[in-house]
């Protein structure tokens, strides 16, 4: 398992202890902020296709069709 | 050449782009939860440590992704200002106000992770460093391309505008690409390259890759999506300028 560093000041007096803590907050923080996006996203394409569809002419419900009837 | 220009210019069409782009959607939604599983969780439970970063070279699951995406989409704001200047393209200037939220949350997290990254390994949060300033640089970018867009009344002379700082900022890719080489960075050099064999193990590489990939078919979804969003809204609000222009005049 090579993993090439290239800095000369890499990995100085390291306290490996916490690395959980940092790994947790990475992922649950990315995770958490994709997600807001994804949901926030989702909830505006649905709202604004509802809002379209109350105002958007039916094909057969024209008003230019029912006039002529 | 013709026929490509004529597909170029019928694709600019919102229509044309919602009836193509439409079934992409959900494979893109596929993958990107299929990919980011598989990657996530073989990067953060199955992966080996490395032998001198231990555990924490896992942030880098999602620290380089963001990097990837957040040039990626920078990448493709400043073709978007290109064809939205030249060509005109009305999509493009839809894509455009679309793809800068995207890129911006990437830089903000790539940011973010690598800040979390940096103070174990380097025992600090934040170094003015050539790669750390310079993707802050890209960061600040996407924010000032957002406030142009909607800086102005008139949202034509913003996306103008917004076109032009995304052509003038894709100088910062180059920087933040080859800046670990041209000076001495604290960051360390790329560890993928095109014409280097990686300097990493294929049992590291593996599921970055993976979680590259699921984080960049997510990214395509997310994208997409808001282009449907913002083409609907606008035919909204077409529609509602109608139904009242017809209410207020009735013939």
């Amino acid at each position: 398992m090579i993993y090439k560093l290239h800095s000369p000041i890499w990995l100085t007096d390291l306290e490996w202890s916490h690395h959980g803590i940092y790994i947790s907050l990475s992922y649950g923080l990315s995770l958490f902020l994709i997600s807001i996006l994804v949901i926030r996203t989702y909830k505006r394409l649905k709202h604004i296709q509802y809002k379209l569809s109350q105002i958007e002419p039916k094909p057969h419900s024209s008003k230019r069709h029912s006039e002529k009837r | 050449m013709t026929s490509f220009s004529s597909w170029f210019h019928h694709t600019a069409n919102p229509g044309v782009f919602l009836r193509i782009s439409k079934p992409c959607l959900r494979f893109l939604c596929c993958a990107s939860i299929l990919f980011l599983v598989i990657g996530l969780s073989w990067g953060l439970f199955f992966a080996p440590s490395d032998w001198q970063q231990g555990d924490m070279m896992r942030i880098m699951y999602i620290h380089v992704p963001m990097a990837w995406l957040a040039s990626a989409c920078y990448f493709s704001l400043a073709l978007c200002g290109i064809l939205s200047l030249i060509w005109r393209h009305s999509l493009a200037e839809i894509a455009a106000t679309e793809i800068a939220p995207i890129g911006a949350s990437a830089a903000a997290l790539c940011l973010i992770t690598g800040s979390l990254w940096g103070k174990p390994t380097w025992g600090t949060w934040w170094a003015w460093d050539a790669r750390l300033t310079s993707v802050l640089i890209l960061f600040f970018l996407y924010l000032g391309h957002i406030g142009i867009t909607h800086a102005f009344d008139d949202h034509r002379r913003g996306q103008k505008a917004a076109a032009i700082l995304a052509l003038a900022g894709v100088l910062d890719l180059p920087i933040i690409k080859f800046s670990v080489q041209w000076w001495n960075s604290l960051h360390q050099a790329d560890s993928i390259t095109l014409t280097h064999a990686p300097t990493m193990s294929w049992s590291l590489l593996y599921p970055l890759l993976l979680s590259t990939l699921g984080f960049s078919f997510g990214a395509g979804w997310l994208i997409i999506t808001r282009i449907h969003a913002a083409i609907f809204e606008k035919r909204f609000y077409n529609l509602l300028l109608k139904n009242n222009e017809e209410s207020a005049h009735p013939l």
